[in-house]
This record gives C-alpha cells, structure tokens and sequence, in this order.
C-alpha cells in the first residue's frame, strides 16, 4: 500500500494504491489521520481509485479513520469504489456509513 | 653553620616549588587574568626565599666572596616586593572580577608604579650616590670661597642630611607601602568571602585568606622589629620573617592548588611541583655536600676531583624517578582528597556509566560529575532526539546534528558559531571578539543555535559516525574556559557515554524483543483456551472447525454453544493482533456466554456484542461477526451477520446458497438494529462459515481464490463427512495458494445435518 497526500480547497485528499489489507499498513494510516488532526485537518477523502482489494483489516483501517475523524468533529469519505470493495462495503453495511462518490469534485463540494 | 644551612635549604625548595607554580599556572592554566595574576604572586612570593637560600648557600660555600651575596635578599628586595602589587591584583580578579576591576582593567599596570618606581630609584641612584654624600658638590663650587664656603658646607651637610633621612624614611617605610597593598588585598578577599560560592571555591578562599593574613602578620612583625629594635635584630632575622611571610602567603595558594583544584591546575601541576621540588632538593644537597666536600678533598689532596662530582650527578639522575615517585604517593596521600581529584572522579563515573541501564540515571550522574568536577552549574546532556525533534520548527537542527557528527571532538562556543556560519573569523584571527561581544551574539541567534551557543563548551556524542548526544558545559564559577587537557579527557568520556548508549540501546531492544515473545506467547495461550477444545457431539449433526493462523496469533474465533434443544455457533474476525485482540476476543466470549439465556435470539445477542465493543474506548477495535443458532427439533437456523463474510449452505442436492444478510460490524455505531433470517436445515444439508481468509487465499498469478471457485469445490465435496469436508477445504486453499501457502488467518466451520 502506498500513500500520496494532496490538498483541494480545505480537504486532504489521501490516494491510496495497492492492497488494503493492514499489517504495517494500519499504523502508517493510523499515524498519518492522528497527524493530519494534529493539523487540524479533519477532512479527508480517500480516493481508492487504484486499490484493487480491501479484506476485514482494511475494512478496520477505514472503520478506525472514520470513527477517529469523526470524534475530532471532521469526516472520512470515500472516493472511486470499485465495485468489488463496494461489495465488501455491503457486505459489512459500511456503505450506510461511509458516503462513497465518483467524482473528486463532488466529494470536495460536499464538505462545504 | 648547620642550622642555618638547613634553613637556607628549606628556603630554597619551598622558593622553588612556588617558583615553579607560577611558571606552571602560566603555562598550563589558562591566559586570562586570573592566571596572569597567579603566575605573578607565586612568582615574586617565589624569589624571595629563593634569593635567600641561595644566598646562605652560597656565603657557606664561597668564603671569600661573602660580601657579594651576603644578603640576596635584602640586595634584591625591590624585585620580590613586586610580591605585594601581584597580590592586589590578584584579589581585585579573584574568585570574581571585583567591581573596581572595571578602572584598572586597561590601566592594571598602574599597581606596579610604586615598586617601579621604588626599584629605579634604588637600582639607578643608590648604587652611584650615597645619599648622604649627594650634595658634596656644593663643597667643590668654583668661585665658592669664604663665606660663602662656609655656609655652602653647612648647607651641603643639612641637604645631605636631610637626603639621608628621605632616603632612609623611603626604603624603611616602603615597607607600608607593601603592608597596605597586602591589607587591601586581604580585605578584598575577605570580602569575596561573602558572596554565593560554590563550596570548593569557598575552601580555597579560606586556605588562600588565613594564608595572608598570616603573611602579613609575619610581614609586618619582621619590618617592624628591624625598624625599631634595630639592635636586637639582626638582618637573618629580618630575612627570616621576610622569607617566612613569603612562603606563607604563596604556600597557602600553592597549598589551595593541590588540596582544592585552584584553577584547573591539577594533575600536570601536580607533577609539575614534584619535579620542583626533587631538583630543589638535589640542587640543596649538592650545594651542601659536595662543595664541601670537593673543598675537603681540595684541601687535602691539592688536586680538584672532577669524578665526585660527575659521578654524583649520575647517581642523583639514577635516583631522581623514584625519589619523585615517593613523594607523589606520599603526597598523594596526605593531601589530596580522593573524591575531588579529577582523574578519580572521571574514573568513578566511567564505572558508573558502565553499569547503568536507564538514560535517565545515566543523565544524572553525568550531569552530577561534571558539574562538580568543572566547577558549572551548567551542565545538559542533550539527545539528537530531543534536537531532531524540534526539527519541524527549526531549521538548524539538522545542521546541527550534522556539525556535531562531523567534528566529533570537543568545540568551545566560537569554533561552534565559525563552524555554523554565525561568526565570520576569518583574517581576525589574531583579535578575536570580546566576550561580551560574544555573548550579545549569541543572544541574536536563532532557535537551537542560540541553545548550544549560550554553553562554553559543546561535547558531541558520536556512535559510528553519527551524533546521538552532546554534552554541553556552561560558564565555570572559577574562569571561562576549558583547558585542552580537559578538552581531551571530555572527548574520552563522550566516547564511553557513546559506548554506553549503544549498550543500553541493545539491552532495550533485547528486553522488549523478549517482552513481545512473552506477550504473544500469552496471547496465544489466550486464544488456544478460548477456541473449544473439541466439537460439540449430536445426535443429527456433525460440527467440525478449524482455526490456523498465519502468524503466531490472529484475530479469528470461533465457538459452539449447546443446549438440549439449541446449538449456537458463531465465528467472528476481530481487528489487530497480539494482546490487546485476545483480550478483546475473551470480552467477547464473555458478553456472548452471558447472553445465552437467549441463544435463540440472534439479534438479541449480535446487538449485545455490539453495544459491548462500542463502549470499549479504543477507536480501532471492531469485529465482524456470525452468529446462528439451530433449532435441533425442528432444524431450523436462525443467525444474523455483522459484517462477517457471507457463510454458504449447500444443499443435499449440490445447490450452494450464500446466506447473504448482514448488518454493521461490531463496535461502529451502538444501538444498530440488526435483522434475523432464518432457513431450514434438510438432511445432508452442510453450513459452511469462514473468514476471508479461504476467498482470499492468493495464487502465484496474483489471483484471488474467490466465491466462483469456493462454491463448486464445496458442492463437490458434500458428501463427506463435516471433519472431512473441513480438511478438504484447507487441502483445497493450501494446493491454490501453493507454493507461498495462505498468508492470512484461516477459520473453518462445517456443520452437517445427517438424517
């Protein structure tokens, strides 16, 4: 799994590609939400674009963003779900609490 | 003859032993004032009874010319008494720069006038004209005659007279003039006495204090008594006391040298003193003996006799090392305080240091040893840590950490500076800024620069190349500066704190690699004793399950429950590993046992599960979870999901249905509400649940295992047995995934409904 962090008027973009599947993966994003609060940058999406398979760890690694961005009073959207994460999405009804878009524009615009 | 010999030889080693101080602060110590003024004290305070012994020496010895040295001391006297004006000067500097300094700084010289002035008069005029004879010439007037010589010869006479007295009033009073430049010196250092020192210094200030005033009393009484009873005293009195007042006053500094670390004259002056005094005393002997001697053999033979005393200057040579070794011990021994010499004190704390095992500790004593042994308040150990730390916000930090790496030696504050680029010497060598210069400098610097900068000396830390910590010393209680020879021994000492630092490093990681063995090592035992041991036995069903895990402790779990009429079953996938997720999964067996009473409920149940991982405060523990619960009389299940992967029923008939609800995986949101569903069990009808593990099990194509190939392979199979259908699929996942094997957790449950 790989990072890359961006910004688009207030709101961290994180562009995630490879696996999500935990591990060393988990500490790195738990570290990096914990700083991006510490910078007071509660809101961040998540472009899964070029991530080909979330299992139950990363589905935790999500979960574990969401809630943590959620306590800081910002928030964790989802951008470019494949159809097979968005499987494993409903499967664990994570789609009723994540809000998932196709289009960067769109998830920028619903922060404001 | 013998006493005053033993005398003059006594003199003459205490005169030289001081002596040699002076020229051994000089040369060690370092330049600044204090030093300067110390050489001079015990320089002057060293010549007198130098002059003195040496001059008894040599009356014995050289009959014949007694006149010439029949009294060095008293010929000399206008160059020993310079004593006095070093004095002054001494106490305005010493232990601080008294607050009068600041108008003689430039004009220090000035304290010297009345000595120069005292030795030109008698260096230039007394040895060419008798004063009492100066206005002679007024007798030899030409055209006096008469009268007029009369009243010229008279007036001569009066003049002379008069002249005679001056001079007379001049060289006997002169004397106050030393008493007076003593007693200020006294009063000034009596009065430093009363500042905020620190304990050493103030030992060293009473030792150097009682001393003069001792040598002034002595001082005073010898002038005194040969001014006004001049006939009781003769001059080897008055040499006596003077010589004696002498070697008190520069003894007591001497003596505050060995005993007190006065300045940071230790070891090498130390041996500096034995040195003195071994000469001193083979210089004695010689003059003592062997002139007499060879005079003897002289005398007796007509013949000089070379040999002797070649011969006796070998033999002296032959035991000149361990007589110097000798009296060092002895001095050692006597003197010296074992707990404030240095070299005892560094070797104390590289003992320590060897056997500390905290940084912390480690710290303390370092900053505890050095504070004591420099004469600092300020001593920090600091960590490249602690400075890379501040690093966002600085950016010398960095730069820092690299200069400290690179030198890797001891930097006093302006190589430092120079070497940061903050202070430009070049082509000023030769005037280097002033001190307070310096320091309002320092005070402009940026962030960690100005940190560093604000300690005189600056120690790095290197550990293979690479700056771990620097050990900064600040301004000292006695001067400013650090000597090489204190340089170099810190350089020593930054190499152990070094050693030590990897050392406690390596023990660190040891322990915690040994903590995490004991860690996983109860946290499997954990998870071991949570899985049931062995299967439920039934009547109508086969259950079997499997959990293996890829590292030594996962987070999947699985359990049966049984009552007469129910069997409940679940398999759950809770986050992280190790500790922590064990505990988690025993919370969870817990809150599940306890809700048995309503096993036939399964949203009763997976709702209890999720309120009790949502009060759990840690935000990434979550948990998917099955849960089911068969009906053994009427075969029926009912189960609900939270989150876990879709378990499949396959038919008798070789139809695969996946049991595809589910709710919210544990510990996201409380008070979810979860929904139940419910099918029928026929007979030879299979429940298969797993974790992810068996669909995502990978090939070396990179391909996922997956519901497309899971789904036939369990149809094929569903004639075995449970315990064998349960084999064939971890069989079946191993084969896929051959030849890496499968690299997550592995959980399989299989219940079978036989008639």
């Amino acid at each position: 799994m790989k990072f890359k962090m961006r910004q688009s008027s207030g709101v961290t973009i994180l562009d995630i590609s490879g696996k999500l599947m935990g591990g060393a993966d988990a500490d790195h994003f738990r570290d990096m939400i914990h700083c991006l609060i510490e910078d007071g940058e509660t809101k961040v999406i998540v472009n899964l674009a070029d991530v080909k398979w979330v299992n139950s760890t990363g589905v935790g690694i999500l979960i574990t963003g969401y809630t943590t961005l959620r306590k800081n009073k910002g928030d964790l959207k989802l951008l470019n779900v494949s159809n097979k994460i968005r499987s494993v999405l409903y499967v664990t009804k994570l789609n009723l609490i994540f809000e998932c878009y196709d289009n960067e524009n769109e998830a920028v615009n619903s922060f404001s | 003859m013998a006493t005053s010999s033993f005398l003059a030889s006594f003199y003459f080693i205490c005169g030289a032993i001081i002596f040699f101080f002076g020229i051994m602060i000089l040369r060690y110590s370092t330049r600044d004032i204090v030093g300067w003024a110390t050489a001079l004290v015990l320089f002057f305070a060293g010549i007198g009874p130098l002059l003195g012994g040496m001059g008894v020496l040599l009356e014995s010895n050289l009959q014949q010319n007694t006149y010439l040295f029949e009294n060095l001391v008293a010929s000399f006297d206008y160059i020993w008494e310079f004593f006095f004006p070093s004095l002054f000067l001494f106490a305005l500097v010493y232990p601080k720069r008294h607050r009068i300094w600041k108008y003689f700084r430039r004009w220090a010289g000035i304290l010297f006038f009345p000595h120069l002035f005292h030795l030109i008069l008698l260096l230039v005029l007394i040895d060419r004209v008798n004063p009492e004879r100066m206005f002679n010439f007024l007798n030899d007037l030409p055209g006096s005659s008469g009268t007029f010589s009369s009243f010229f010869a008279t007036l001569a006479k009066y003049l002379n007279v008069w002249m005679g007295l001056l001079f007379k009033a001049h060289t006997g009073l002169f004397s106050l003039v030393n008493v007076a430049f003593a007693g200020f010196s006294l009063l000034f250092l009596r009065h430093s006495l009363s500042f905020e020192l620190p304990p050493r210094v103030r030992r060293q200030m009473r030792v150097v204090v009682a001393g003069l005033g001792l040598c002034i009393l002595t001082y005073s009484l010898g002038r005194a008594l040969s001014f006004f009873r001049r006939d009781m005293f003769d001059q080897d009195m008055v040499i006596a006391f003077i010589n004696a007042s002498l070697i008190i006053g520069g003894g007591s500094i001497a003596f505050a040298i060995i005993r007190y670390q006065f300045l940071d004259i230790r070891l090498i002056a130390r041996k500096g003193i034995f040195y003195g005094a071994t000469v001193a005393l083979f210089a004695t002997i010689y003059l003592l003996t062997i002139k007499q001697i060879t005079g003897v053999f002289y005398r007796f033979s007509g013949a000089r006799v070379e040999f002797l005393e070649t011969g006796l200057i070998v033999l002296f040579i032959i035991v000149f090392q361990p007589v110097l070794g000798r009296l060092e011990e002895w001095t050692e021994k006597v003197l010296v305080r074992e707990e404030t010499s240095p070299r005892i004190r560094m070797r104390d704390l590289s003992a320590e240091l060897l056997s500390v095992i905290e940084i912390e500790t480690m710290k303390e004593k370092i900053q505890l040893a050095l504070s004591q042994m420099f004469g600092t308040d300020k001593v920090e150990t600091v960590f490249a840590e602690e400075i890379m730390a501040v690093g966002n916000d600085d950016p010398y930090a960095e730069k820092v950490v690299e200069l400290l790496s690179l030198v890797d030696e001891p930097m006093v504050r302006l190589d430092f500076m120079e070497a940061m680029d903050f202070l430009n010497l070049r082509g000023r060598n030769f005037f280097r800024p002033s001190r307070k210069v310096v320091l309002e400098a320092v005070e402009t610097l940026p962030g960690i620069v100005r940190r560093f900068a604000r300690y005189e000396l600056i120690v790095p830390v290197v550990h293979e190349q690479k700056c771990v910590a620097a050990l900064l010393l600040g301004a000292r209680h006695e001067h400013n500066r650090y000597t090489v020879q204190e340089q170099a021994m810190l350089a020593m000492l930054a190499r152990q704190i070094a050693a030590s630092l990897s050392r406690i490093e390596l023990l660190k990681e040891v322990v915690e690699k040994k903590v995490m063995e004991e860690e996983l090592n109860l946290a499997r035992t954990i998870q071991i004793n949570l899985l049931p041991s062995a299967p439920p036995q039934l009547e109508n069903y086969e259950a079997a399950a499997l959990s293996v895990s890829s590292k030594q402790v996962g987070g999947d779990y699985y359990d049966f429950i049984k009552n007469d009429t129910h069997l409940a079953f679940t398999v759950a996938d809770v986050s992280g590993k190790g500790v922590p997720a064990s505990l988690l999964m025993a919370s969870l067996q817990a809150s599940l046992r306890a809700i048995m009473d309503r096993m036939d409920d399964p949203v009763a149940v997976i709702s209890r599960l999720n309120d009790v991982m949502c009060d759990i405060t840690a935000t990434d523990k979550f948990a998917t979870m099955f849960y089911g619960c068969i009906n053994l009389r009427k075969n029926e299940v009912v189960y609900t999901n939270a989150g876990h992967f879709f378990p499949v029923v396959v038919r008798e008939n070789g139809e695969v249905e996946e049991l595809d609800y589910s709710g919210l995986i544990l510990g996201v949101t409380p008070g979810f509400e979860y929904c139940k569903r419910k099918i029928k069990m026929g007979s030879g009808d299979i429940i298969v649940v797993t974790t992810d593990g068996v669909t995502e099990a990978e090939n070396t194509q990179g391909e996922l295992y997956g519901e497309e190939r899971l789904h036939p392979f369990l149809s094929s199979i569903r004639h075995n047995s449970a315990d064998k259908i349960k084999e064939l699929i971890v069989e079946e996942v191993n084969r896929f995934s051959y030849p890496q094997g499968a690299n997550d957790d592995l959980t399989i449950m299989v219940i079978k409904r036989l008639g």
